[in-house]
């Protein structure tokens, strides 16, 4: 295990860093609409409307955790609103369902206009993917639903006045048909239901206002009641009430009349199979039914249709230069440090990608070198400004003086070693120096060389300068110029190379604005999330061990687009 | 390297040579004869070595050679230059002893006023602000190298608005430019009179500006800017602190030793 694994480079950002990119992706309507539907899905046979509304606020917000196998959890606050469209009253007979939906999004790289993206892809999620710990807004039995719908299918009926038998009964349902003779009684009874259980099963009493006039039962005319029962069926996200199922007894339909006419007992029984007739012809009446099994199934089924082909990027490294790609992006998460780690630039392909250790920290940004690159790039580097020391001599000209030096290593060390408490680069070698009238010594020597970054922050910039500080050397002592003003010099430039190196490897940039030759302009890493976010890293340190180069920071991230707050500086808010 | 306790080499009391049998240097030609032997006994108890460069004549004496006063001059006198340098220095010491009438001293802030202002009569220049020039670095065409191959700029992200609005800036630390190496050849600018007061001090980087309107002051600067470039030799307390580790010093920290050779190497004097 090590910062880098088989990579020469890696980017670790904290958990905080992707959940602001998530809920910026979140604001992108093009990635993640926030209203679907609603789309068409069929209960039980019936034909049923389904919305979907993604929610990502104070009350109800989104939210991801670090999983195993490179797989984020989203946390996705959703609602489904479920209507019968052929209901009779259908703001009446909808379903509202909500929950905070678990479901996978997977670590992936993937290419997209010709350059590779890191970012979490739902690919082919299913229901099964998706948990739903919780429900709201179940439906309940409730008499009055059914009511509504009564009422409604009471108005749809073609006729509430019925002759039959030489007599007429009227139905009645409140004033909802003031056309009616006699008109309702007094009160205006409605139609009204209650729910009754028995043994396994509920039924639907319904008491429906009636009058009866039949002149050759001895002049009967009375208001009365129709009380009937129909068995309420709960089937598979919708319940249906069949009004022309009669029941046998005792919860056959009893028809009765407010009246004590004699012929009161006739007319019931010639009356009731007329009013059973009658009643049929409500028909079926049918509502949502969510149990909460079935409302977390529709819930993960309706998350997984509307998360699968989605996904949203994190990391999108730009190379600019078609002749120069950049390396793909490989990323890990390491759900124990909340961190999410991107390795870039493979030299290793003899061993299966793996995961880096967690060097974060408490940052929310961290870059970090191989030890295998920066122990290349310093041996080129000596190689390169100090021609012959392979053959065993460089010749070095001074003004205070020449020397030749034999060997120069440096040494990325760990703080705790050479008796130093902070990481360094130990630097050895072997240098003759010439001195004229005086036989030349060969001097061997040693040390720890400390790189600080200076830091210069204010509220529009983050200046990061490199120091490369020698130990136990101060400007008094400056007599041994060969270190002063070679060494570390030297190891300074090349250190500023690794770090540059690293910045434009990992897809940073390098802006051409240079400050007397030796500052230019930069960006850690790649400074937008392509239709997402944008970014700002400020490098805060670097820290030297035998695992290479780290150099932690922290990430402005701000949302992609134009936002309320460009639009106040521009003075274009939108105007009444 | 750092010793087990803790404490870093320089930190550590250094065990100076023992059981050497004295010898006693009064010229430059017993120095040379003498010296495969102090080459043998630094390589033998190579620990000490490293303080031939405090003080090479408080080292040789560790070592068990002693030398008389004029060759401990001769010694630090040889040393604190290259021999070019050494020469010019003499040359320069010598030609303004003569024409002065006394040692230049241009280290020296108020003999240095003294001399411009008074002796030679110049008025004082509006040098504040002003930065001398300084000879290209030793490490320049090396700094100038490493500077050119660093990766080139790719202005990837210019399309973005960067709307965040702070922009970093990467860079080295500004290394300092040490005293003795200003430009002697470089033009100095022409200055205005200066309206303060004529000062009573003048450092050597001041009194570069005045080089190009009097040639003896550019030959005091010359040398004392080779002066300030000299090797510098520690005094026998700080010698004797340094072995004991009560003061660190760089030399104890990086050198793990010397080895002296007892003949000039092929190819040199």
């Amino acid at each position: 295990m090590s910062r880098t694994s088989n990579f020469d480079y890696c980017v670790q950002l904290s958990i905080a860093a992707i959940r602001t990119i998530f809920h910026l992706a979140l604001k992108n309507e093009a990635l993640f609409p926030h209203n679907l539907g609603p789309f068409t899905r069929n209960y039980s046979g019936q034909q049923v409307s389904v919305a979907v509304a993604l929610l990502d606020d104070m009350d109800a917000p989104a939210d991801l955790t670090f999983g195993q196998d490179n797989q984020i959890v989203f946390s996705l606050p959703l609602r489904l609103t479920i209507a019968v469209p052929d209901s009779p009253d259908p703001s009446l007979s909808t379903v509202s369902l909500a929950a905070t939906v678990l479901a996978p999004g997977a670590l992936k790289t993937w290419p997209e206009n010709g350059e590779d993206r890191l970012g979490v892809d739902f690919g082919a999620i299913v229901a099964a993917n998706v948990q739903v710990p919780a429900v709201t807004g179940l439906p309940v039995f409730n008499a009055q639903r059914f009511a509504a719908a009564l009422h409604a299918k009471y108005l749809a009926l073609p006729q509430h006045s019925f002759a039959a038998g030489g007599g007429t009964l009227v139905i009645y349902d409140g004033t909802r048909d003031g056309t009616l003779s006699p008109p309702n009684a007094p009160g205006n009874p409605e139609i009204t239901c209650s729910i009754v259980a028995q043994g396994t099963k509920n039924w639907l009493r319904v008491v429906l206002p009636i009058h009866a006039s039949v002149p050759a039962a001895v002049g009967f005319s009375a208001y009365g009641t129709i009380t009937f029962h129909r068995e309420i069926v709960p089937g598979d996200r919708v319940v249906g009430v069949d009004m022309s199922v009669e029941p046998p007894a005792p919860l056959d339909t009893v028809v009765d009349f407010d009246t004590l006419h004699p012929a009161k007992a006739v007319v019931i029984a010639n009356l009731t199979p007329l009013a059973i007739g009658r009643i049929a012809q409500f028909g079926l009446v049918k509502e949502p039914w969510f149990t909460e099994a079935d409302a977390k199934l529709a819930l993960a089924e309706e998350t997984a249709a509307y998360l699968s082909g989605r996904r949203f990027p994190v990391y999108t490294p730009h190379s600019g230069d078609p002749a120069r790609p950049l390396a793909s992006p490989v990323g890990f998460l390491l759900p124990a440090d909340g961190v999410l780690a991107i390795l870039l630039n493979r030299f290793d392909t003899s061993v299966a990608d793996a995961a880096p250790d967690a060097f974060l920290g408490s940052n929310d940004l961290a870059l970090a070198t191989s030890r295998r690159l920066l122990d290349e790039t310093i041996a080129n580097a000596i190689r390169d400004r100090f021609p012959g020391l392979d053959a065993g001599a460089s010749e070095i000209h001074t003004d205070q003086g020449d020397a030749t030096l034999k060997s120069l290593t440096v040494t990325p060390s760990d703080p705790g070693t050479h008796g130093e408490t902070e990481g360094h680069l130990w630097t050895s070698g072997e240098a003759e120096v010439h001195i004229d009238c005086w036989p030349d010594p060969d001097i061997s020597f040693d040390g720890p060389i400390f790189l600080r970054l200076l830091v210069t922050e204010t509220p529009e910039t983050c200046d990061f300068i490199v120091q490369p500080v020698m130990g136990e050397f101060d400007a008094g002592q400056s007599c041994c110029d060969v270190f002063v003003d070679l060494i570390i010099p030297v190891v300074g430039w090349i250190m500023l190379g690794v770090i540059e190196s690293m910045i434009d490897e990992v897809g940073g940039e390098l802006a051409a604005e240079f400050a007397e030759g030796e500052a230019q302009q930069v960006q850690p890493i790649p400074p937008v999330v392509v239709g997402v976010a944008e970014l700002q890293a400020c490098l805060e340190s670097i820290r030297v061990s035998s695992q290479g180069l780290m150099m932690p920071g922290k990430l402005r991230i701000r949302r992609e687009g134009t936002s309320f707050e460009d639009l106040q500086s521009s003075g274009n808010l939108p105007r009444p | 390297m750092p010793s087990g306790q803790g404490l870093r080499r320089g930190e550590l009391p250094l065990q100076p040579p023992r059981d050497l049998k004295a010898l006693h240097i009064g010229s430059h030609e017993q120095l040379m004869r003498a010296l495969p032997v102090a080459a043998a006994r630094v390589a033998k108890q190579r620990g000490f070595s490293v303080m031939f460069l405090l003080n090479p004549v408080l080292a040789l004496s560790h070592y068990g050679v002693t030398l008389s006063p004029a060759m401990r001059q001769h010694v630090l006198h040889t040393l604190r230059h290259p021999p070019a340098l050494r020469a010019r220095r003499d040359a320069l010491e010598a030609s303004l002893r003569k024409t002065l009438g006394e040692p230049a001293k241009p280290l020296n802030a108020a003999w240095l006023a003294r001399f411009v202002f008074v002796r030679q009569k110049l008025a004082a220049l509006a040098t504040e602000g002003q930065k001398p020039s300084y000879r290209p670095r030793a490490n320049a065409a090396m700094v100038a190298a490493l500077q050119a191959s660093l990766p080139a700029p790719t202005n990837r992200y210019s399309e973005v608005r960067h709307r965040i609005g702070v922009t970093s800036r990467l860079g080295l630390a500004t290394l300092r430019d040490p005293p003795g190496r200003l430009d002697m050849a470089a033009p100095a600018p022409r200055l205005p009179p200066s309206s303060a007061a004529t000062p009573a001090t003048l450092s050597i980087e001041q009194a570069w500006f005045y080089k190009d309107l009097d040639p003896l002051v550019a030959a005091v600067v010359e040398l004392g800017t080779i002066q300030s470039s000299a090797r510098r030799f520690v005094s026998p307390d700080a010698f004797r602190k340094a072995v004991s580790g009560e003061k660190s010093t760089a030399f104890r920290t990086w050198i793990s030793g010397l080895r002296i050779h007892h003949r000039p190497r092929e190819g040199r004097p």
